[in-house]
């Protein structure tokens, strides 16, 4: 069985991805760290739509709620929501340049993070803070760069439709 | 066909996650689950620790005399302390024997360990160190620093634990009140500890100093938890909630302290 190559990358960048989030910083500076998994996950939907899908959303799902220490699932709720909206309003994601971007994504992002801080305070009864939402303007800062990265790799590039 | 798609994934994750809220699962297969995580964060901390050794080496010579004088002070002052405990832990048998109490439990080994990774998610609040069954830890065991309690070892594996914090919010222990002597269970919040149900008339300050007792099996007596910053009362309620900070430095331990308490470890045998 033949591995296609974007699918070896896709694996490969959202594993770095996840061991990126979990890089240990310093207490005050945990907050800021941006959201890897996310922002990956959004680039490969638009990468290669119709190919990336809910497959992804759970395998790194699991993965984030493993490292996170979070119950099993929490992770992969968002993941699969995020990939839906993805494929449901992929004109908007395709067709805007990559500045343009930072506000759809800035839009997933704070989905996401909104619903764990809701989990959070629902399932273990405790608000992070507003310290909490630091992640969201570094992870808007660091989203074209990220971009810009992967799509250096040879399956990064994006189709045209 | 998108639709049903998402549907069907978004029930199953509820279905995990509320499995997984009821019954553990993920903390059950904890040994399965290290087998993943434990590369993925091993891997993570490869930088800072790359970082770390290009510093050490570079770090001036002056700089490292002026630790290790700043060190031998505090050895000298230390050594002072270790002697007067001495004294007053033979005074205090002599008179335990006069009394006929038993011995309070003694600590008999301890071991440095050093923190690998910190994790202080809003689910859970962890640290993970690099000893393990190798080096014969057991769930249940206290782990303290320079200052006082850190928590206690909720996973073990060959090379590696993880330890939960006195802070992480499943977390809870017996603490006693310097000032009264009075008892109290302190759970964790997520930030420090909470006292909850304190009764109205209870003779509770800010300041106040809280121990650990000693009569949970898992914490030696006499340890440092933390200091209680604040007592709220909330009308209509019957008991006051206090919050507590804890005294170990739980977010940024290079090196903690694993204690072979006589108690736990002896449970941690009757359960093997």
């Amino acid at each position: 069985m033949r591995i296609e190559s974007w699918r070896f990358y896709q694996v490969l960048s959202l594993l770095a991805a996840v061991i990126l989030s979990a890089w240990p910083l310093p207490d005050p500076y945990a907050p800021w760290q941006p959201q890897w998994v996310v922002m990956t996950m959004i680039f490969w939907m638009i990468a290669q739509p119709g190919k990336a899908g809910f497959g992804m959303a759970w395998a790194a799902g699991l993965l984030s709620d493993l490292v996170a220490g979070s119950w099993i699932g929490i992770h992969v709720f968002s993941y699969c929501l995020i990939v839906f909206l993805c494929i449901r309003f992929y004109r908007v994601l395709q067709l805007s340049s990559t500045l343009q971007r930072l506000f759809p994504v800035g839009l997933l992002l704070v989905l996401h993070m909104g619903y764990l801080q809701l989990f959070s305070i629902f399932l273990s009864d405790v608000d992070p803070g507003l310290l909490y939402w630091a992640s969201l303007p570094v992870s808007l800062l660091v989203w074209p760069a990220l971009h810009y990265l992967l799509k250096k790799i040879p399956a990064g590039e994006p189709r045209t439709v | 066909m998108l639709w049903r798609k998402l549907i069907s994934s978004l029930i199953l994750a509820i279905v995990l996650v509320s499995v997984d809220y009821r019954y553990a699962v993920v903390d059950r297969a904890a040994p399965l689950v290290d087998l993943i995580v434990q590369p993925i964060i091993a891997a993570s901390s490869l930088p800072q620790e790359f970082f770390e050794w290009v510093y050490a080496y570079y770090r001036g010579i002056e700089e490292l005399a002026e630790e290790n004088r700043v060190l031998k002070k505090q050895v000298l002052e230390d050594v002072y302390w270790a002697q007067s405990i001495g004294v007053l832990e033979a005074e205090n048998r002599r008179l335990r024997t006069l009394a006929q109490l038993d011995a309070p439990a003694r600590s008999e080994r301890v071991l440095i360990a050093e923190v690998t990774k910190i994790n202080t998610s809003a689910f859970r609040q962890t640290i993970t160190i690099n000893r393990g069954t190798r080096d014969g830890t057991y769930v249940g065991q206290p782990v303290l620093d320079e200052r006082g309690v850190v928590g206690q070892i909720s996973a073990t594996s060959l090379f590696q634990s993880t330890v939960l914090l006195v802070t992480d919010v499943s977390h809870a222990l017996l603490v006693r009140n310097t000032r009264t002597d009075d008892r109290y269970l302190a759970h964790g919040n997520g930030q420090g500890l909470t006292l909850r149900h304190v009764p109205r008339h209870n003779d509770l300050k800010p300041g106040d100093i809280l121990l650990t007792s000693g009569l949970d099996d898992t914490y030696p007596e006499q340890h440092l938890v933390g200091k209680v910053t604040q007592i709220t009362a909330q009308p209509g309620r019957d008991f006051l909630e206090a919050d507590v900070q804890a005294e170990a430095q739980l977010h940024r331990n290079r090196g903690v302290l694993l204690v072979w308490h006589r108690k736990s470890a002896e449970e941690a045998g009757n359960a093997d």
